[in-house]
């Protein structure tokens, strides 16, 4: 395929596959900005007919004065503007110097906005590949992928340097964390440790404070991993599959695979106090294929929101669909989002919407190499809303309905997506080779 | 494109922007996706056109240039996505994919995803001169008046990202001649 005619022939022939038509939603989300985007003035030149005098050019020149220095007047007067406005609700407010649009994926300037957490009232336990954030291993060559560990940041002083490792030398291949509801222990999945001995994925537990390390899957021939604590913090939902693991990597991401053959994967509910493990049959899928993963619980208890994601023939993340199953009755219901992909997803705490990463690679531990940002959905499938448009994952809710979530580091907004604001500009990057990559937050409440 | 409908943008009618937008938007986003190969990123780019095209609408001279005029303000807008830096994809690799077999069937396989890596290996700028002349079939002529560059920058880009792309699937080629031991 490499002399030019050829090359010129299959070059066409692939051009033409691939969509001709815009997604609706794209074409709404337009329309949408145009409303309030107002289009530019068409200046022209004056044409000057006949010269003017010096006196006139005089008056001219101190009218121009006058209303340049009425303008400014005006400006110096009106403050803060919309944007300070007191609400009914918590929300992040911009401070008069931060940005007051969505993050850019390199955030502009470290000094841009300086804003205060402090009484945020909590920590953030955030999911890290790579090297480790205090620059200790930056010496190394490689970025380490198969390094994923937990660590905890105060959001007034967190930096790169001041992270503070979850149960070090124990959690060195430590993903999809979930933090209980009180804020005191972490139940993970562990890829690498676990697997390495028995090749199989295990999830286990922790306090916050590294106390009660314990694994709280039960030997068998499977995988158990994405655990999520439920409202009460007594169960955990998670991921079975059968089989053994795969240690598969596309890129740093990586995925659980049968060794032999399509078998049974479903979503489960695990008693922390007896082990008992309901299995909600009407989420089986295959091991190979539609495997569910990363279920969240609904507020109330009653529904796990979770996404069963399908790879293609090159083991890339394919499509994947958003679903709910009902725990006591197993009926699982679809949570439509047209062509996005789904994935990550956290259940707000009023229970009205579902906040979702596109291009789920936060999914496999990853977010690279893909473009995703953060939507909200109602639970019955209305109400689609885009609330980043310049790249953002790994999203979760506050107890209050903000949104926490990550873009090289980490950053809050409005549960509409409005105000998007860094939480410590001072770790303003903690995704580079040297220091490793952060990509998943979790609001760790303070007891 | 109705050049009334142009015309009544331009003067600020929304309903007639947005039977624009519903009009032109099919063919930007084919051409975003082509360039950009990412439907997220091909989504943005769109969006940011027809946003951009809106606001400065105003300033278009010519009501029979909007098509070509859009597509230049797309092309921007796909340059950008491109240049908007997300450090974190630093950490993905994608690693070798199993050479292709021999049966026909998936050598045509083998060979989209061959022409796909290498294009994503090209610089954009070559990329959307590519997709203009291959896929919309503009002579290079017209691509340059459209993106506003000389003539001769959008020859030299279709040549190298051509030569870009040949030497790419002929170094791609290469490990699977040795392994058939061919060579």
């Amino acid at each position: 395929m490499t002399d030019e005619r050829s090359l010129e022939r299959a070059a066409r022939s692939w051009l033409e596959a691939g969509p001709t038509e815009a997604p609706d939603h794209a074409v709404d989300d337009a329309l949408l900005r145009i409303q309030t985007t107002t289009q530019e003035r068409d200046w022209h030149v004056p044409r000057r007919n006949r010269p003017m005098t010096t006196t006139v050019r005089l008056l001219v020149a101190a009218i121009a004065l006058a209303v340049v220095a009425a303008g400014g007047v005006l400006v110096l007067r009106s403050g803060g503007g919309p944007g300070s406005a007191p609400s009914p609700t918590p929300t992040t407010t911009p401070p008069s110097t931060a940005p007051s649009t969505l993050p850019s994926a390199v955030p502009s300037s470290p000094a841009a906005a300086r804003v205060d957490y402090s009484d945020l009232g909590g920590r953030i336990l955030m999911e890290h590949l790579g090297n480790a954030p205090d620059l200790s291993e930056a010496g190394t060559t490689e970025y380490h992928p198969e390094r994923r560990r937990l660590y905890l940041m105060e959001p007034t002083t967190m930096t790169g340097a001041t992270a503070q490792q979850f149960v070090p030398g124990r959690t060195d291949g430590a993903l999809s964390a979930d933090v209980s509801p009180d804020g005191t222990k972490v139940v993970f999945q562990d890829a690498t440790t676990s697997a390495q001995t028995s090749n199989h994925v295990r999830v286990y537990e922790a306090g916050v404070d590294g106390s009660g390390f314990r694994v709280v899957s039960t030997a068998c021939s499977c995988n158990e991993y994405d655990p999520a604590y439920d409202p009460a913090g007594a169960r955990i939902a998670f991921v079975h599959v059968e089989g053994a693991y795969r240690p598969f990597s596309f890129g740093a991401n990586s995925r659980m695979e049968s060794l032999s053959g399509a078998k049974s994967s479903w979503v489960g509910v695990r008693d922390l106090a007896t082990g008992k493990v309901t299995k909600l049959d009407a989420t089986v899928g295959t091991s190979t294929n539609a495997v569910p993963e990363q279920p969240s619980w609904s507020p109330d208890g009653t529904k796990i929101v979770f996404n069963r994601l399908t790879w293609d023939d090159v083991d890339v993340p394919g499509a994947s669909v958003l679903q709910i199953v009902d725990v006591a009755t197993g009926t699982v219901t679809d949570v439509a989002v047209g062509a996005l992909r789904p994935g990550d997803a956290d259940w707000s705490p009023d229970g009205s919407t579902i906040l979702f990463t596109t291009d789920p690679s936060s999914a496999v531990g990853s977010i690279g190499g893909m473009a995703p940002d953060l939507y909200t959905v109602k639970p019955d499938g209305t109400g689609l809303r885009r609330l980043t448009r310049t790249g953002a994952s790994g999203g979760s809710y506050l107890p209050d309905g903000r949104i926490l979530f990550q873009a090289n580091t980490f950053w809050i907004m409005n549960g509409d997506g409005t105000v998007a604001l860094p939480v410590n500009d001072r770790a303003s990057d903690l995704s580079d080779q040297p220091q490793g990559f952060a990509y998943i937050s979790h609001f760790v409440p303070n007891p | 494109v109705d050049r009334d409908l142009v015309e009544q943008a331009r003067r600020g009618d929304r309903e007639a922007f947005t039977v624009l937008v519903h009009q032109v938007s099919d063919a930007l986003y084919a051409v975003a996706y082509r360039i950009l190969r990412d439907t997220g990123l091909a989504e943005d780019a769109l969006q940011n056109a027809l946003v951009l095209a809106w606001r400065r609408l105003p300033h278009l001279r010519e009501a029979g240039r909007f098509e070509a005029w859009i597509h230049r303000i797309l092309v921007h807008a796909c340059y950008d996505e491109v240049q908007r830096s997300r450090r974190w994809s630093a950490n993905v690799r994608v690693l070798p994919v199993n050479g292709p077999t021999t049966s026909d069937e998936t050598s045509a396989v083998a060979d989209r995803d061959e022409l796909e890596r290498a294009f994503q290996r090209l610089p954009v700028e070559q990329r959307a001169v590519f997709v203009l002349h291959h896929y919309l079939g503009l002579p290079l002529v017209e691509i340059a008046e459209l993106l506003e560059i000389p003539a001769g920058t959008a020859r030299s880009r279709l040549h190298y990202a051509t030569h870009g792309l040949r030497t790419a699937l002929r170094g791609d080629a290469r490990p699977e001649l040795e392994e058939g031991q061919l060579a």
